[in-house]
């Protein structure tokens, strides 16, 4: 399968005053059409500025942006902002964000919006993209007559679906959902996940999907990454990942999410995550991790698992 | 009042009856009252002592104004809130402040909302006691104590910080002392897990159980998760547009959901599975009715797959399956 996104050794770094924050710290993996990657972690593991790097949302402190972004093919990170914005951001890639709630314009009403880029970027007729707005909005399984309302007069619900329609009307090739049910309620959060999965066969889009909560990321998973402390610690297609993980910090993860239909007994993962500007040597996980031993004082081999899975742990690999 | 009450077969004394409790909060235009939003509608379930009971519902459903009325902070309409035999809706407000108040404590969902941010953790965890006048020795102790019980230690560390520097985790644990510090019988606890990540969940609740078995605390666990509830609570009471649809022990109801609205809400529950992409899952569709005219029969009419003719006229009634498993719902009776 010819992938859409190949991410090779990314670094990015922000500077503050207390030293440099290894927010994402050499990662890599490679997103298939039509496929899902879930990237999984605690809250401040990295999850959204991987995010970020990608769309290249820069903030003005960057200590080091750095590693291979591969969209199609082409290499993005060579790239200037302005040959950037041409190409990629909102055109190849797109983004909906934790806060997607309330990223609607108040005064303007749901077409406005959809239209917006189409006009402004593509140059396309009012009356054409008008048509094209139509088209999206039945997509995500809104009535044609919210059109001319405006996001105060929409359900939680819907101004999601308003936001994921505004994701796809350029016809991206990769959509990153950061957190997007999680201000949702629980029924809401299971419509928009049956949508997500129509929107994928339907058009052909490939998903990030970001998440901390690994049952919820179940729910549109082909492939698994699994971050901790700015790296992937473990990376693999979800029947292995979610049946048998190897990590230790994915074992964590799975077992200490409380279950419906099955008994098993709960296991929270000890301590707290590491701050990223001093993060411990070796393993990152070896504070907290229950199979330590000495040698995860060094920095641990990056074990390859069938075709493109790899896991980050002393436990599989000799010295 | 029998719907709900478990006391009869187990022998254990009843802690908190509710009974019919109604909270409408009144649509106020210039200086008439033009219409109630019925956030609470005819309520009844008992907690006896040192039990958890998870409530839950959708959001809008009335779960947080039920908490608010149990714990005395919004105004009732009707009903009745028995409390150790007291009925509190009689009580002067003097009464309440000074007795119930402390025999009462409440988590409520956002940690960073819920603590002053001027305030150390010391002040935060010391203005309960200053108000109950508790010892001066006393106040440096207790705070010592309650910081050590929910895992902050040592908790010199804690008590001149401030709560921005905390994690949320760590704040939910000093909401969590907050709330035990002075000793009440009964917690409640509004979706004390919900804006913490999933990995820390486990932790927390495992933290208020442990207390709860410390402390004998009974526990009303206020949620929209089902897959918490059934690892931490004892009951569970299934709540829909301000009424209780269905009420039972918490392992029959995740085994076997009676309620139409249940059996939707264990559907759409998440385990990790790979499999769960391949499906699309059975959801409710429309959204909950309007709390101001909510429809005349069954308020799940419009979204439930099973509905028939009487549905939509009658209301129906709560119907008892067993002892302790209680359906509202036409599907069980005539």
């Amino acid at each position: 399968m010819p992938s859409v996104l190949e991410v090779t050794n990314l670094k990015f770094f922000y500077r503050t005053i207390a030293g440099v924050v290894r927010a994402v710290d050499n990662v890599s993996f490679t997103v298939g059409e039509k496929e899902t990657l879930a990237l999984v972690g605690e809250s401040g593991c990295g999850k959204t500025s991987l995010a970020r790097a990608l769309m290249r949302f820069l903030p003005r402190n960057v200590a080091e942006l750095s590693g291979s972004i591969k969209v199609d093919g082409i290499e993005v990170l060579d790239m200037d902002d302005s040959e950037f914005d041409r190409k990629i951001r909102w055109r190849k890639i797109t983004y909906v964000s934790q806060a997607a709630l309330n990223s609607l314009n108040y005064v303007m009403k749901v077409v406005d919006h959809l239209i917006e880029p189409l006009v402004l970027h593509y140059g396309m007729r009012r009356e054409v993209a008008v048509e094209k707005a139509r088209d999206i909005i039945v997509k995500v399984g809104i009535s044609e007559d919210f059109l001319y309302r405006y996001s105060f007069e929409l359900s939680g619900g819907m101004k999601q679906r308003v936001v994921i329609a505004l994701s796809l009307i350029s016809n991206p090739r990769i959509v990153i959902l950061d957190e997007p049910t999680s201000a949702l309620d629980v029924m809401t959060q299971a419509n928009i996940m049956n949508l997500l999965k129509e929107l994928k066969e339907g058009l052909s889009v490939s998903y990030i999907f970001i998440t901390h909560d690994i049952a919820t990321s179940s729910e549109l998973a082909d492939k698994v990454a699994v971050m901790y402390a700015g790296q992937l610690v473990e990376y693999g297609p979800a029947e292995k990942v979610y049946v048998d993980p190897l990590h230790p910090y994915s074992k964590g993860l799975l077992s200490s999410i409380p279950r419906l239909r099955t008994d098993t007994s709960l296991t929270p993962i000890p301590g707290s995550a590491p701050s990223l500007i001093n993060p411990p040597k070796g393993c990152r996980f070896r504070p907290r991790c229950p199979y330590v031993k000495p040698v995860c004082e060094e920095e641990p081999p990056h074990i390859t698992l069938g075709s493109e899975g790899y896991v980050r742990c002393w436990l599989y690999g000799s010295r | 009042m029998e719907v709900g009450s478990t006391s009869s077969i187990s022998g254990m004394s009843d802690l908190l009856v509710v009974n019919e409790l109604k909270v409408w909060y009144p649509i106020r235009k210039l200086f008439s009252i033009v219409g109630y939003v019925k956030a609470v509608d005819g309520v009844s379930f008992t907690v006896r002592e040192g039990e958890v009971v998870a409530i839950v519902g959708e959001s809008g459903c009335g779960k947080t104004t039920l908490a608010k009325a149990v714990t005395g902070l919004v105004p009732i309409t009707s009903g009745n809130i028995i409390f150790e035999g007291v009925d509190i809706t009689r009580l002067p407000g003097r009464t309440i402040r000074e007795w119930y108040s402390r025999k009462v404590g409440l988590i409520q969902q956002d940690p960073y909302g819920a603590m002053p941010p001027f305030m150390t953790i010391r002040a935060i965890l010391g203005e309960p006691l200053k108000i109950h006048r508790i010892g001066r020795e006393a106040y440096g102790k207790e705070v010592y104590t309650a910081l050590t019980d929910v895992g902050l230690t040592p908790p010199e560390d804690y008590v001149n910080k401030y709560p921005h520097m905390l994690s949320g985790g760590q704040l939910q644990r000093v909401a969590i002392a907050r709330a035990l510090i002075l000793r009440p019988k009964l917690v409640l606890a509004d979706e004390p897990v919900s804006m913490l990540d999933a990995s820390l969940r486990v932790e927390i609740l495992s933290l208020i159980n442990e207390l709860r078995v410390k402390y004998g605390l009974a526990i009303i666990y206020i949620t929209h998760d089902l897959a918490t509830a059934k690892y931490f609570s004892d009951r569970i009471v299934v709540m829909y547009a301000g009424q209780l649809v269905e009420i039972g022990n918490a392992k029959d109801i995740i085994k076997k959901a009676m309620h139409p609205y249940t059996e939707a809400l264990i559907n759409v529950i998440p385990d990790p599975d790979p499999r769960n992409r391949l499906i699309i899952r059975k959801t409710l569709t429309g959204e909950p009715p309007n709390l101001v005219r909510p429809p005349p029969g069954c308020r799940l009419v419009p979204r439930c797959p099973y509905v028939m003719e009487k549905c939509r006229t009658v209301e129906p009634p709560m119907i008892k399956v067993n002892e302790l498993r209680f359906v509202k719902c036409w599907l069980y009776g005539s």
